[in-house]
């Protein structure tokens, strides 16, 4: 009999965490999943023997610590391993060494620029305060600024306060920030051409945008604010490769009764006098429960598995009007040893962290044009990691895995599909990119994965290859995420919710989406609530 | 003598807004300027004998009209002409124009032409929301006395007033490039370059990274 309490569609780390929350309430849930595996785009894949590909997420920082140890994420296999360090390397043979160490990093950043040296610890406390100010929204609904529920008010109120505390001089650089662009938050406090593009990678990294675009200082910050294991701002490796965290919410979910089903291509989500019914697979499979949950982006829910007449019109027309635009490719490369960078001792600690080959603002820009002109960058922007120097299950003794997150990729080239010669163009162009610096790249290369907006958006399931769920621009965050009106993860139809990373606070496997979708789903269903509240900063 | 209750520096038209209403409330004001012409971005220069040229600025429309009045600008000799038409020339000679709500030329079907009149329908709502934010000093949002909470108060009521789909539009379109919003309302790539092109005036962005602007 296949009756559920709740069905969640797609078993990304959004679906199995709104899963496991409703589970661990007592409802008799399934998580259907297209793919033959789980984890949507938080998995690692064995696509060449001995060698772990992280082949979509790569890196964990923003996963809510509230879910791994309510989950006990741990004890079901997770296991996140800080790294430090990343460099950028510049064209005239030198580099720009990122350091964990306070000191050593000061002195790196003298070494280029002894006034952006000292514009560091003002930078560092003016954007932490920006975190702060976000980290305590992200498990939470975000308020219906339109509404008079006093649900609503009560939280306007409290976000207006938060924001009023800041007193006015911070609350003016605190909106200055929500709306610019990186490449103008960065001017503000550095000279140096290196400085500022190591920096502004993480404002431009998986978004349609450039350096110069409004809005990407914010990007910036959607980077900076999780932490592993309570540091603020770190980053780390889950062991055995973001699958890691997948398989661990798989357990978690499992351990309350879920019922996980593989191979399962939802067609259509099942509507009756206006409440939902249950989904229908394309086999003709039906599975009936009175709540469902899209995992999907809002496009693919609202446009590909609800029948439009289902649907209120603005919807529809929200719906076709978001963005969620394909910028980015990635390269999954298995090496027969360590690639000897240009200047840079490979013993050196800043080799396990990000690599990047972008050392200007005015060439992370140009390699934005490329993509306004429909074409994958000719100098690519690159945020570049060996995980197997930090986490040696990831290849086989002695050699290394590689992951190159690339930036730019459109999602049609020059207004039509992509081919595979575009596909081998695009792939040339970031071997030639990482060869320029590194003499024995090319000949340590064992297998490589390549992967366009069309490969991600074929395999995964992001339309357009966009690892966000849709753009992190202000007009689609908090109470505008996925559109106005819709975003406290409930549908326009009776039963039906959404989780996606399309909904508040967005994509980063955070898990919060499907954490905050749990409550409210538990909420209109009168059961009691098993979503934990956010901790406190200090 | 050089002694005066107040200096104003740059003869522009604000500048000399400035000075005459310091000037009107019984004030000694001097208004300075480096060039030999008062003006500033709204003069006109004869660029060539019997030729003149509006030196910077080149349209009239965004000025406050209640200073037209409230300084007598007619009596002082300021003729306006008619609201002009926009029109974008097109090679095949079908040319676009934009009249107020009237569109008409280069093959904008009835949709588009729909579009249009909501579109200005939405801007008009939102100008008027904006356009008492412009006669008043921007409010100070924490260390606000009575008249800065009265316009922000005054802010938050119209936006309200404006009704639930008005005030999530403009939330949403406050921060959005003019890019995605010409291509949320129209098809017309002619309609959608001559709209937009009000939106990058002036800015160094282009269409594609530009934040509204009314």
């Amino acid at each position: 009999m296949n009756q559920y309490d709740a069905i969640v569609i797609g078993a990304g780390h959004n679906g199995l965490t709104n899963g496991a929350y409703l589970a661990k309430a007592g409802l008799k849930v399934a998580v259907l999943e297209r793919n033959p595996y789980i984890g949507g785009a938080t998995v690692s894949r064995e696509l060449h023997k001995g060698w772990y590909y992280s082949n979509c997420s790569y890196v964990s920082s923003l996963l809510r610590p509230e879910i791994t140890r309510d989950l006990e994420l741990p004890r079901h296999g997770l296991q996140v391993v800080p790294f430090g360090g990343g460099a950028t390397f510049m064209r005239n043979g030198d580099h720009f060494g990122n350091y964990s160490d306070h000191d050593r990093h000061y002195r790196e950043l003298a070494r280029h620029s002894k006034r952006d040296a000292n514009a560091y610890d003002r930078y560092s406390a003016d954007t932490s305060l920006q975190t702060k100010l976000i980290r305590p929204y992200l498990l939470r609904t975000p308020p219906d600024p339109t509404s008079l529920k006093p649900k609503d008010l009560r939280d306007l109120l409290e976000f207006a306060r938060s924001f009023m505390n800041l007193g006015e001089e911070k609350l003016l650089d605190t909106i200055k920030f929500w709306t610019a662009s990186v490449g103008d938050y960065l001017n503000e406090y550095f000279e140096t051409d290196v400085i500022k593009a190591h920096m502004a990678g993480s404002g431009i990294i998986g978004t349609a945008l450039g350096v110069y675009s409004p809005g990407t200082a914010y990007v910036l910050l959607h980077h900076y604010m999780g932490d592993v294991d309570g540091n603020v701002g770190a980053w780390g490796f889950a062991r055995g490769g973001m699958g890691a965290i997948a398989s661990s919410l798989s357990k978690a979910f499992q351990s309350f009764g879920g019922e996980i089903i593989c191979d399962a291509n939802v067609d259509e989500i099942m509507v009756k006098n206006g409440s939902v019914t249950g989904v229908a697979l394309k086999d003709g499979t039906e599975y009936r429960a009175p709540v469902v949950v899209s995992n999907l982006d809002p496009k693919r829910t609202f446009l590909d598995i609800i029948n439009p007449s289902d649907l209120p019109k603005d919807v529809l027309k929200k719906a076709r009007n978001f963005k969620i635009r394909g910028s980015s490719g990635k390269l999954n490369i298995a090496l027969d040893g360590l690639p000897i960078f240009n200047g840079l001792d490979p013993k050196n600690k800043l080799m396990a962290g990000d690599l990047h080959f972008s050392d200007s603002l005015e060439r992370q820009e140009r390699a934005y044009d490329d993509w306004k002109a429909g074409t994958w960058s000719k100098d690519p922007y690159l945020d570049m990691m060996i995980p197997s120097l930090t986490d040696p299950t990831m290849a086989p003794p002695g050699k290394h895995m590689m992951s190159v997150f690339v930036q730019y990729a459109p999602p049609k080239v020059e207004g039509r599909e992509w081919t595979d010669e575009d596909k081998d163009g695009f792939e040339k162009s970031v071997i030639d990119q990482i060869s320029n610096y590194s003499p024995n790249f090319k000949d340590l290369i064992l297998h490589c994965e390549t992967r366009t907006p069309r490969e991600i958006e074929a395999e995964v399931g992001l339309t357009e290859g966009n690892i966000f769920m849709g753009e992190l621009t202000f007009d689609q965050l908090l109470f505008n995420r996925p559109f106005p009106g819709y975003a406290q993860y409930r549908g326009p139809i009776k039963g039906m919710y959404m989780c996606s990373s399309g909904t508040h606070p967005g994509g980063g496997v955070m898990a919060a989406p499907g954490a905050n979708s749990a409550r409210e789903i538990l909420s209109d269903l009168k059961r009691p609530n098993t979503v934990p509240g956010e901790y406190a900063d200090d | 003598m050089t002694d005066y209750d107040a200096v104003v520096i740059g003869a522009g038209h604000n500048g000399l807004i400035c000075a005459t209403y310091l000037a009107k409330a019984g004030h000694r004001v001097l208004v300075l300027d480096g060039r030999s012409e008062p003006g500033g971005c709204a003069s006109t220069r004869e660029f060539t004998a019997g030729f003149k040229v509006s030196d910077c600025a080149q349209w009239f429309s965004q000025f406050d009209r209640s200073i037209t009045k409230d300084l007598n600008l007619h009596g002082a000799g300021l003729k306006l002409s008619d609201t002009k038409t926009t029109i974008s020339l097109q090679p095949d000679g079908n040319h676009l124009t934009l009249d107020g709500d009237h569109i008409a030329g280069a093959g904008v079907d009835p949709v588009d032409q729909a579009a249009y009149r909501e579109f200005r329908k939405m801007m008009q709502r939102f100008a008027k929301l904006m356009t008492h934010l412009y006669r008043g000093r921007p409010p100070k949002l924490v260390e606000h006395n009575w008249r800065d909470r009265f316009t922000l108060m005054k802010l938050g009521l119209g936006l309200k007033m404006m009704g639930r789909e008005y005030m999530r539009d403009i939330m949403r379109i406050v921060m959005i490039n003019i890019y995605d919003v010409m291509n949320e309302h129209f098809k017309h790539d002619a309609l959608k370059s001559t709209i937009a092109l009000d939106a990058v005036t002036g800015t160094n962005m282009g269409p594609a990274v530009t934040q509204y602007r009314l």
